[in-house]
Formats: C-alpha cells, structure tokens, sequence
C-alpha cells in the first residue's frame, strides 16, 4: 500500500529532472555555440550509437532468413551451373553432363549420427516437397548420402558416413574413377579404389564425383589425395581428406535425377539379357 | 505565515548576493563564486523533491539571466543539486538531524558533518556546471583544478553566510 504512491513519487521526480536538464541543455544550446556543438555532436553520436545497435540487433533477428534466401540462391545457382557444365563440355572428356538433367532442392537436417559404423540422418523435407526414395543429398562439399526412406515432411538418409555405402568418383586431373568409401573410422578420411595403377595420381590432387550414377550430378568435389597405396600389384587405394565436415553440417541439398526412373528401367532390362 | 515571508526575505538576499557576486567580484578563472547551491541546499527538507526542483530550476534560471552568463547553465547545476539533495542529506545526518533540521544549519547539524554535507553538495553542482560550461574544451587537471578550487571557495563563503545569517537570527 504504502510502496506505490513511494514508487509514483520516484517516477515523477525522474520525469520532472530529466524534463528541466533537458529544458536547461536546450538553453545552453541556444545561447552558446560551443556548447551547442558539443552537446549536438554527443546527441549524434548517441544516436549513431543506438541505430548500429539496433541494427545489429535487427540483422541478428533476420540471420534465419537471409540464410534460407541465401540457400535458395545457392540451388539457383547450382542449377546455372550445371546447365552451363552442360553447354561447354569438352569433346574428348569422359564426362557427359546433361543439361538440366539434375534439379536441386534445399533442406535442413534435423537429426544425425556420427559416430556408429551405420550413420544416417534425418532431413525436414519428405514426400510432400517431392522427395523420393533413392535420391541423393549433397553439399558445395561433397557427398553427404543417398535418401532410403521417405514420410510425409521428413526423409531418411543413409550417410555417406557409412561402411555400406560407396559412390563413384574420379580423379579431376586424370578422368581415372573408382568407389569411393569411408571406412567407418575416421569421419574426414575415405579411400578410393579401383584406380589404375597407371593413373598418375598424386598427393593433394582433386577428387570428385564421377557422373557414372543416377543419383549425383558429376563435378561435386570430395577431398584431396593424402595417401596413395598400391594394392596386390594391379590397382591404387587412395587414402581422401574429404573437404565435408560431417560434425558442422546443417543445410544440405536433395539433387533428383529427372531421368532415373528411365535409367533404372534400362538397366533391369538389360540385365535381364 | 511570518516564518514564510522570512524565507523569501533570506532568498531574496541570497539572489543579491548571488548578483553582486557575479557582477562586481572577479576571482580569477578557476573560481566561480555562486551562493545559488546554498538557496538549493536552504530549501526546507519536508518540501517535495519535484517541487524543489521547479525551485532551483527557476532561481538557477533568474540568476543566468541577471548576471548575463550562458541560460541555462546555473539552472542546470541547481537542479540536479535539487535532485541529490535528500539523499547527499541522509548519507550525512542521522534519522534524528532530518527529523529536526528542517533547513539545514550548522546549529541543527554540527560543525563537521554539515561541513561534509556542503562539500558534497557543491561537489554536484559544480561537477555539472564545470562540465556544462567546459563541454570536452579543457584538460581534466583544469577542470579538475576549476572544481576543487570553487568547492573550497564556495564553501567558506557559505559558511560564512550561514554562521552570520542564522547566528544573528538567532
């Protein structure tokens, strides 16, 4: 009973001092130009102070939408360039791209593992958004798996970081493929093999993915060679860095073949030959 | 009734002084005499802090205008010592000096603590006029200098003005 008019008696005390120091810097202002510059000059930089705060502060608050703005351009931009790979092949290269053969879309991981034998993860986009099983998931860094199952809002992804999965790359300098592995335990190391041991390979060049597969576009980069070994005298096993940091991932990019029901279906006929 | 018109008699003394002071008594560059911080300090102490500020607000601003110096200046000082005047009171004096002393005199609080109590206070209005008046132009050793030396100045002569005013009313 008794705190409130106490508190209503502060509050008036503070409105009425800052309302005559006020009243009084406006005066002094008025009447001395030293004064009113310096006193204009602090006004402007406590102003200055305050936008950039909250400016700060707004920017803060948009970084979710300028990322997912900055995502969607991203697979814009994805699809330019593989539409532009596709106009200037060369005619001697073993890569054949087709243009607008892939589209992209962008999704959000919502849970994954990294640390079994089997990883796999959870994205938020299912069949709804056009997901299908069989289809792959990639970053501008490399492979990142292949979708097994699909619901409604959320798809299912077998990692790349797993001991089953393998997807064929090539050597950038020397068109020379291979299967590309992780061998379940060091999650920024995979090993190439397959390679010829004629292939040239060296420490620290470029590998990426081959184009020979229905789920992922050629050209993605992978690693970089760290350690090349020579198995039973015919083929190369190349040790990878792979340039995708598993434990920093969040965004990533679903990649569809448009033509890979038509590919699958021809290649169970053939097989049935 | 009588005691109200004795205290407007008193300010109104205070203000000629206050005029005399400013137009008549040079004392050099460091040291600006002023007794608008003792009718501030004068002011009764059950009076209203809001209203004690419109006081000093108004005195502050009568004594810029009749001794020609930048408005606003003496009116801003007065008022943020009319702010901190009551608990500049209460961090010097017992519950028992506050009860009693209605105006603040050294006879109601003794020697010492109401020496302490004026220093203080012209410490606020001098720290806001110094800073008001020198605005980033002078070093800090100047205005350092500038807001001791006036304080000192300031307070020998409010002593002086309460030992003969109160000790001869009485």
């Amino acid at each position: 009973m008794t705190g409130r008019p106490a508190l209503v008696r502060i509050a008036i005390n503070i409105v009425v001092f800052i309302a005559l120091e006020v009243l009084c810097l406006v005066m002094i202002a008025g009447n001395s130009v030293v004064q009113r510059y310096k006193i204009l000059g602090a006004i402007r930089e406590a102003q200055s102070s305050i936008w950039q705060r909250t400016s700060e502060i707004g920017s803060y608050f948009s970084l979710k939408k300028d990322n997912r703005l900055l995502v969607q351009e991203n697979v814009d931009l994805q699809r330019q360039l593989n539409e532009y790979k596709a106009l200037a092949v060369k005619p001697d290269s073993a890569i054949v791209h087709l243009p607008g053969l892939y589209s992209y879309m962008a999704a959000d991981i919502v849970k994954s593992t990294r640390g079994k034998q089997h990883n796999y993860m959870l994205i938020d986009k299912g069949s709804r958004a056009g997901v299908s099983e069989g289809m792959g998931v990639i970053t501008a860094n490399g492979v990142v798996g292949v979708i097994d199952a699909v619901s409604d809002n959320y798809s299912y992804v077998i990692s790349f970081l797993n001991t089953e999965q393998s997807v064929s790359a090539r050597l950038t300098k020397s068109d020379h493929f291979g299967l590309l592995r992780w061998e379940g335990v060091n999650p920024h190391k995979a090993s190439l093999t397959e390679i010829s041991l004629n292939c040239g390979a060296a420490v620290g060049d470029t590998v990426a993915t081959s184009g020979h597969s229905s789920i992922f576009p050629a050209d993605i980069p992978i690693g970089v060679i760290s350690k090349i070994k020579p198995v039973s005298g015919l083929y190369l096993s190349l040790e990878i860095d792979m340039f995708q940091d598993f434990s920093k991932l969040r965004h990533v990019y679903i990649v569809a073949n448009k033509d890979r029901k038509e590919i699958e279906e021809l290649e169970e006929q053939g097989g049935q030959r | 009734m009588k005691d109200n018109w004795g205290r407007f008699w008193f300010y109104a003394a205070l203000l000629i002084i206050q005029i005399v002071l400013s137009g008549y008594v040079n004392v050099g560059p460091y040291i600006y005499l002023c007794c608008l911080p003792l009718i501030v300090i004068y002011l009764p102490l059950y009076q209203e802090t809001s209203l004690s500020m419109l006081i000093a607000f108004g005195c502050g601003l009568l004594v810029d205008i009749l001794c020609d110096g930048i408005v606003g200046l003496n009116a801003a000082a007065a008022v943020a010592l009319a702010a901190l005047r009551k608990p500049i009171f209460a961090a010097f004096f017992t519950k028992d000096n506050i009860e009693r002393a209605v105006i603040p005199t050294i006879r109601e609080t003794g020697v010492f603590r109401h020496v302490n109590f004026i220093f203080t206070s012209l410490m606020v209005f001098f720290l806001v006029y110094i800073c008001l008046d020198s605005v980033g132009m002078e070093s800090i050793q100047t205005t350092v200098l500038r807001l001791v030396l006036s304080c000192a100045a300031n307070l020998v002569l409010i002593l002086a003005i309460d030992y003969f005013m109160f000790n001869t009313r009485r």
